[in-house]
């Protein structure tokens, strides 16, 4: 595509040179009249070590619009190029990723909004804009009940019908552990916060003289599937490496954590799962409900559904010691809305927490342990999203709302908050980060001084009292599932904190003294567009890429058994509407050839990209006018 | 090469390493017997501190080159990426399933025996000249072996820092399988500690292989058993990269390129210096 765009700009700029700049228009009208050339796109995607699924769909794709006349090449790059180009740079023609599905489906609104295309960061990367759809997914925050799935409905139906990225499969995210070894909390996944702060060493009958509270082990019953041969010794004795007496080990396929822990980073986050460990907020999804976590309580004012009143718990500290006050509560929502705290022209907000941030109009300290939290109209449950958002300690953040060092680089709208490594996280979470070691291990401890720790709760936070039960906890980076499995199946490791994919689950399995637990989907897979590219910005043509996925073939052959097929973002959700009218325009979408064994019909989807509008030429290319 | 820098703390990492070292020690104990004999070697020892003297300064360029290739291979991906070429699609526009139909030879036991040969063999072949070469009378091809490394490396990592290059397996999931890798995942727990991923043009494995080859047929007056084995090694070696899954046929071409040239460039830069002295 660009080199001819090359061309025709070099040819007129050389015409310019000895031209007036009447006759040049008039020679761009000629020279642009009827231009088509044949449609040549990458598909960015991140390499089979990372994620072979995503490779897989992305190859699927590219030999599918192959056969239709595109001449379409797989890109792999590294997770956090990948985000770089899709999230900030914005440099790309179609992508292959996850997409992390929060519970409530407020967050479509920062993925498709409009008014998010220019920024950074998961907010319509896609550069996206329909004003009718803005405003249902502005009507849809201020909803409850059936109003706003009847919202939400309208909504899922306009993203099929004009498909401003297509989702295709949500997977079950699949752990494998020893259960002989360690004992994880039951209906969450093991690589959560609930699952971590659950998760119980397991006391052998045999090794069982180490007093340990067994009152809570020894009463779980032995893991259903999966029972090993009776006389398993397992006390850490088979690693030649001094380990700690009690830690629990798990591996990490992702080693950017690694190399860095700000919670602020857009490329070098995904789920967030090990900072939820290490920062703390204000409430917290536990079992689904929305509970006080650093709050003791929070109550919306009477008469005045928009502002919420938030008492901090006593005695909250940080990591470093400095106690915690409300006034590093309103610095946090402050900061994230403009991490240069107004010392530039610009406020410079973060990619991250931008669509959780933008539900609040202001947060004011009370007094020392009370916050006044205002949010804009906004129902009560997508109000406390915000609540989600990881309280900061002003003291270490302050210094770094500054433009970075290369300002002269990345345009002077970046600040060191945005891309410091933060390898030493000040955090007030149930656990600290001890040690990190670049593409290897990042270990933490208990931080003795949490609430968990330290106080008796009642109520659902109850099943944490103790906080977490290992003395310390340990991801070592692995470079593949399959590597996990050996480690799991040496006893080097406890679990994997990598969801596995399809072929290493089986060989999981296999293993004797080895289960896969899986829990529900967290990531949908989907191609992505960018729309601010031809021919992407068309709907038809989007359509008829669309028609070219057999989800079906999909999971079975790529994702593996236990996976969604997804044409909705919100399949995750109890929001997916049924009925004739969604049915209708799922189906009109149907895949172009022989379902379920991924064989296209290459003749009648080449009719379908012409009902488009589009042209072939002599040789079969699809061709596009730029 | 294999010398891991430093390990991610898990016995798996040296249960590998000492598996690998362990075969090609074995190899090279045997190999030194055989090829060198027990007599050459005696009388090796007396005058052989004289051939390192000599050798000294092909040796140092030597370290040199391995300890600037230590470092580079650090920052190296994020300069690679930072450049942005990405050569992973025009590999396989270039030649396509190759790869695939090189795995459609795939059986249990070649794959156990590649993988040694990929491991262990590997080291073998890299290491053994240098005893060959001490103990031999002639110091030139010691000299022509440590330049025509240290030439390999710097050129390898030259490409390495300049091009971003996937290899089939991580482009090609389900094609391409990475039969090293999935017959012995522990082993990626190794590798992945020397190399990077994003490394794979040109094959440094079929490279330094290629050229340990060539200097072995030129000192086959000497060594005439070493010339038959370097030679089907090397070619083990290289098929081993494509048939695991690991290199392109386009890498391993390059390789082959790479070593060859570096035997030459090497012999001039000796053939130079000798003539100067």
């Amino acid at each position: 595509m660009s080199s001819t765009r090359l061309s025709r700009r070099s040819v007129l700029a050389l015409a310019g040179a000895s031209l007036t700049s009447g006759c040049v228009r008039q020679l761009e009208s000629t020279v642009s009249r009827d231009e088509r050339t044949p449609l040549s796109l990458s598909i960015k995607t991140v390499p089979a070590d990372a994620d072979a699924a995503a490779t897989k769909l992305a190859r699927y794709l590219a030999t599918r619009l192959q056969a239709v006349g595109v001449a379409a090449t797989v890109v792999p790059m590294s997770r956090e190029e990948l985000l770089r180009d899709v999230l900030s740079n914005h440099d790309f023609d179609i992508y292959v990723s996850r997409l992390l599905l929060r519970r409530d489906p407020d967050f479509l609104r920062p993925l498709l909004h409009s008014r998010y295309g220019p920024g950074r960061g998961w907010q319509n990367p896609f550069g996206y804009g329909d004003l009718s759809l803005d405003s249902l997914l502005e009507r849809q925050r201020t909803e409850t009940g059936s109003v706003r799935a009847a919202t939400l409905a309208e909504i899922q139906r306009r993203i099929v019908e004009a498909q401003p990225f297509t989702p295709v499969a949500a997977p079950r995210p699949a752990q494998a552990t020893r259960p002989v070894r360690v004992d994880w909390p039951d209906g969450v996944g093991i690589h959560s916060l609930t699952g971590y702060l659950g998760a119980r060493a397991v006391t052998t009958t045999s090794t069982a003289s180490r007093t340990e509270s067994t009152a809570t082990s020894s009463a779980t019953p032995a893991p259903a599937e999966q029972s090993t041969p009776a006389p398993t010794s397992t006390p850490a004795t088979t690693t030649d490496e001094p380990t700690a007496e009690n830690e629990l080990r798990m591996t990490l396929g992702d080693s950017r954590p690694t190399e860095n822990l700000n919670p602020l980073s857009t490329p070098f986050r995904s789920d967030g799962t090990l900072l939820d460990l290490v920062y703390d907020s204000l409430g917290r999804p536990v079992y689904d409900r929305m509970r006080p976590w650093m709050a003791a309580s929070w109550e919306w004012a009477d008469g005045d559904e928009t502002t919420l009143s938030v008492r901090l718990r006593d005695d909250l500290a940080w990591h470093d010691g400095e106690p915690i006050t409300a006034a590093d509560v309103s610095f946090t929502f402050r900061f994230i809305s403009d991490t240069a705290l107004g010392s530039l022209d610009q406020p410079v907000p973060s990619p991250r927490y931008r669509g959780r941030a933008s539900l609040v109009e202001s947060v004011d300290a009370a007094s020392d342990r009370e916050v006044t939290i205002r949010f804009g109209d906004v129902s009560e449950p997508v109000a406390a999203r915000a609540l989600t958002i990881p309280v900061l300690p002003a003291h270490v953040w302050e210094p770094f709302a500054r433009p970075t060092s290369v300002s002269w680089l990345d345009g002077g709208n970046v600040t060191e908050a945005l891309v410091r490594n933060n390898l030493e996280p000040v955090g007030s979470g149930p656990l600290r980060v001890t040690e990190t070691a670049a593409r290897e291990s990042v270990s933490m401890e208990p931080f003795e001084d949490h609430f968990l720790a330290a106080d008796a709760l009642d109520g659902r936070l109850s099943r944490f009292d103790g906080g977490f039960s290992f003395d310390s906890l340990r991801f070592d980076v692995v470079p593949s599932d399959g590597a996990a499995v050996e480690l799991l199946a040496t006893d080097a490791v406890d679990a994997t904190a990598n969801s596995l994919s399809a072929d290493s689950r089986a060989a999981a399995a296999d293993e004797p003294g080895i289960s896969v637990r899986t829990s529900r989907p967290e990531w949908c897979y989907h191609i992505g567009y960018n729309h601010r590219r031809p021919p992407f910005m068309n709907p038809r043509f989007r359509r008829a890429v669309a028609r070219l996925v057999d989800r079906e073939f999909l999971v079975d052959s790529v994702f593996g058994g236990e996976t969604e097929p997804a044409s909705s973002p919100l399949v995750a959700t109890t929001y997916v509407p049924s009925g004739d009218a969604w049915d209708e325009a799922v189906s009109d979408l149907e895949f172009v050839g022989d379902s379920g064994t991924g064989t296209l019909d290459a003749e009648r989807a080449r009719s379908v990209f012409e009902d488009a509008g589009y042209a072939y030429s002599g040789d079969g290319d699809l061709l596009i006018q730029e | 090469m294999i010398a891991a820098q430093s390990s991610i703390g898990v016995s798996p990492l040296v249960a590998v390493l000492a598996r690998v070292l362990g075969g090609a020690a074995v190899a090279l104990a045997l190999a030194t017997l055989t090829i060198i004999g027990p007599s050459r070697l005696a009388t090796a020892y007396g005058s052989g501190s004289d051939r390192l003297r000599e050798a000294a300064p092909y040796l140092c360029l030597l370290a040199v080159v391995l300890l600037v290739n230590k470092v580079a291979r650090g920052v190296g991906p994020e300069v690679s990426w930072a450049l942005g070429w990405n050569a992973t699609g025009v590999i396989y526009a270039i030649e396509g399933n190759f790869v695939q139909h090189v795995q459609s030879l795939a059986t249990p036991m070649l794959t156990a025996v590649l993988s040694r040969v990929y491991l262990s063999g590997y080291v073998f072949l890299l290491t053994f000249p240098f005893v060959a070469y001490f103990a031999a009378a002639d110091e030139r091809p010691l000299k022509l072996t440590a330049v025509t490394y240290a030439v390999n490396y710097a050129i390898g990592l030259t490409c390495y820092v300049l091009f971003i290059s996937y290899g089939p397996r991580n482009l090609l999931p389900g094609q391409v399988e990475s039969l090293l890798y999935s017959t012995y995942p522990q082993t990626q727990i190794l590798t992945g500690e020397v190399n990077v991923n994003t490394n794979v043009f040109p094959s440094l494995h079929t490279s330094l292989s290629v050229s340990a080859a060539a200097i072995a047929i030129r000192t086959r007056e000497t060594y005439p058993a070493w010339a038959v084995v370097a030679s089907v090694l090397a070619a083990a070696v290289a098929f081993s990269t494509m048939y695991l899954g690991i290199h392109w046929g386009t890498d391993v071409v390059a390789g082959v390129v790479l070593g060859v040239g570096s035997v030459a460039f090497g012999d001039w830069l000796v053939g130079r210096r000798s003539a100067d002295a």
